[in-house]
């Protein structure tokens, strides 16, 4: 039988590998900005250099408050548009279905960096938007895209708007259609319907939609690299410049850790928020 | 009156709710569409709409020694990446979902947990914690970090399969004398196969179009393609980038084609 001797120690390999490839080296990371490494290689000495570095600049809290709005605004957006492309998913029938379906996981399969390479050729100058605009008369000149927020903001959107739309339409399957029929029998109106009965019981989906996008989009590198330049000023850009141009892995290090615990604590914030309007998810 | 007002209300929703899907739907494929038709433009620039049909696009990429050998790196890499996620996580898999000992769900936490792990800090936290002890970027140091973040998703579709495979037929098997090995290859396998496919298929789609842990993991001088096509379009957009960014399309859509049918039939999509 497979659940036999030999195959139940089967998960050491697994164990092993993640332990040596990424526990003890995130591990490490918090410790190395504590560390003076020099180049790549350890000098040997302790100092706060690493930390003190980044928290005693005030560019740096700028940056990091930025990256917080930015991914704020990308989840927020990413909701607005997200929760009705999953209740249209609920709502349809047979093929269109389907269809739906295809469109938020056809983007899954293409890299980010066609899509952003795609919306590099519709914000650009000369790009589809401008010249579309242009051609409906709905602007006189063209609008500067590319290398500003609004290109970021869009092009996070779209890249992050799948990660949005799965959780919610699992989380739709599971509404019970009695309770809205009921609503609407007792006189309610759909938009009423929609509001208190259908999106309420969502929650928990919303919940982990919006943790999981505000993870990605808090650390989302080619997109805002790309369509905001090489000095766009958000966390993952200033984290890469500063390992992979400037060398100080000692402030990259502090600048990641920094990353990785700031996410972690809003995503906390967010759960815990969501569990609190809800509290009828409890378990008693 | 209340009921006009709820009536135009109920209007106004369901218009906006529609508006705001369709936008959001249009949004998702346009970006791929325009890059593909714009691969075909005539010019030796990138602007909207092409102005005429050729292929000098392809022909450049497909003439161009240094894509061709980062796409054939990619593509090496990402099998190896496949081939270790598989080695490691279809044991595990078995192990989680079928043994019984203390500890087993931290344990399987702390397998799927890199999941939850941005991509940079992946990056950063190898090539620090292997530099200390004198690797340097590699090509073996990229496809093992590959493998950290490729291979919760192996574990979790195999362990979804596992936990609705049918254990009375092993026992049959067993009974019947088949040795364990037998039992595994021709019981349990056949039943894992979606499962399996789904999760190396999308590590290998993950592994291959991933830039962000490869620009801190990847060596300085052989580049995979994700690494190449960002200088392409950071410094000044080369517009054979829309050539590549087509024949990945297709590529996908190819190997998503090979593993539909298997796919559709077993429901792994609601396992991911």
């Amino acid at each position: 039988m497979m659940s036999s001797d030999k195959s139940r120690w089967g998960f050491l390999p697994a164990v092993v590998f993640t332990t040596l490839m990424i526990g003890l080296p995130v591990l490490l990371l918090f410790v190395l900005g504590f560390l003076d490494i020099d180049r790549g290689t350890f000098t040997g000495k302790f100092s706060l250099q690493g930390y003190a570095s980044v928290v005693s600049d005030p560019f740096y809290a700028e940056v990091f408050l930025r990256t917080l709005w930015i991914a704020a605004l990308v989840t927020l957006l990413c909701l607005v548009i997200g929760y009705p492309i999953a209740y249209l998913f609920y709502r349809a029938k047979g093929r269109w279905k389907g269809v739906i379906l295809l469109i938020v996981l056809a983007p899954l399969l293409t890299s980010t960096l066609v899509r952003t390479f795609g919306w590099m050729v519709i914000l650009g100058r000369e790009g589809a938007l401008n010249q579309a605009l242009l051609g409906l008369k709905i602007i006189s000149g063209p609008i500067e895209f590319l290398f500003t927020l609004k290109g970021v903001l869009i092009g996070m959107t779209q890249v992050l708007l799948p990660y949005m739309v799965l959780p919610l339409m699992a989380s739709l399957e599971t509404v019970a259609p009695v309770l809205e029929e009921a609503a609407i029998n007792l006189g309610a109106s759909r938009w009423q319907v929609f509001w208190r009965i259908t999106v309420p019981q969502t929650i928990p989906g919303i919940s982990g939609g919006v943790s999981l996008v505000f993870i990605l989009a808090f650390s989302e590198f080619p997109v805002p690299a790309l369509l905001g330049g090489a000095t766009f000023k958000i966390l993952p850009v200033y984290i890469y410049q500063t390992m992979a141009i400037l060398l100080d892995w000692s402030r990259g290090a502090a600048l990641a850790s920094i990353l990785l615990v700031g996410s972690g604590l809003v995503v906390l914030l967010i759960q815990r928020f969501f569990r609190k309007i809800t509290p009828w998810t409890q378990p008693s | 009156m209340k009921d006009k007002q709820a009536k135009w209300l109920d209007r106004l929703g369901s218009t906006l709710l529609v508006a705001l899907a369709v936008l959001g739907l249009v949004s998702l494929i346009l970006p791929t569409m325009i890059v593909i038709i714009e691969s075909f433009d005539t010019r030796r620039f990138i602007a909207f709409p092409p102005a005429g049909f050729s292929l000098d696009r392809y022909r450049g990429v497909i003439h161009s020694d240094v894509l061709v050998k980062s796409a054939e790196l990619s593509f090496f890499c990402s099998l190896a990446t496949v081939t270790l996620d598989l080695a490691l996580g279809i044991p595990a898999a078995l192990a989680l979902v079928r043994g019984s000992f203390r500890g087993k769900e931290l344990i399987t936490g702390f397998l799927l947990a890199p999941i939850m792990l941005p991509g940079i800090v992946i990056g950063i936290a190898i090539l620090i914690f292997y530099s200390a002890f004198g690797f340097s970027q590699s090509i073996p140091l990229m496809v093992l970090s590959h493998v950290v973040f490729t291979l919760p998703f192996v574990i979790r579709l195999t362990m979804a399969r596992m936990e609705r495979a049918n254990i009375s037929l092993e026992e049959a098997a067993e009974n019947l004398g088949a040795s364990s090995w037998q039992t595994f290859r021709h019981i349990l396998l056949p039943q894992l196969w979606p499962g399996i496919v789904a999760g190396g298929g999308f590590a290998f789609l993950n592994s291959f179009d991933n830039l962000t842990i490869s620009l801190f993991t990847a060596p300085i001088r052989q580049r995979p393609l994700p690494i190449e096509l960002f200088y392409m379009t950071r410094f000044d957009l080369d517009p054979r980038v829309s050539a590549i960014a087509a024949m990945e399309f297709v590529f996908a859509l190819i190997l998503v084609a090979l593993v539909d049918s298997r796919l559709r039939s077993s429901g792994v999509m609601s396992d991911l």
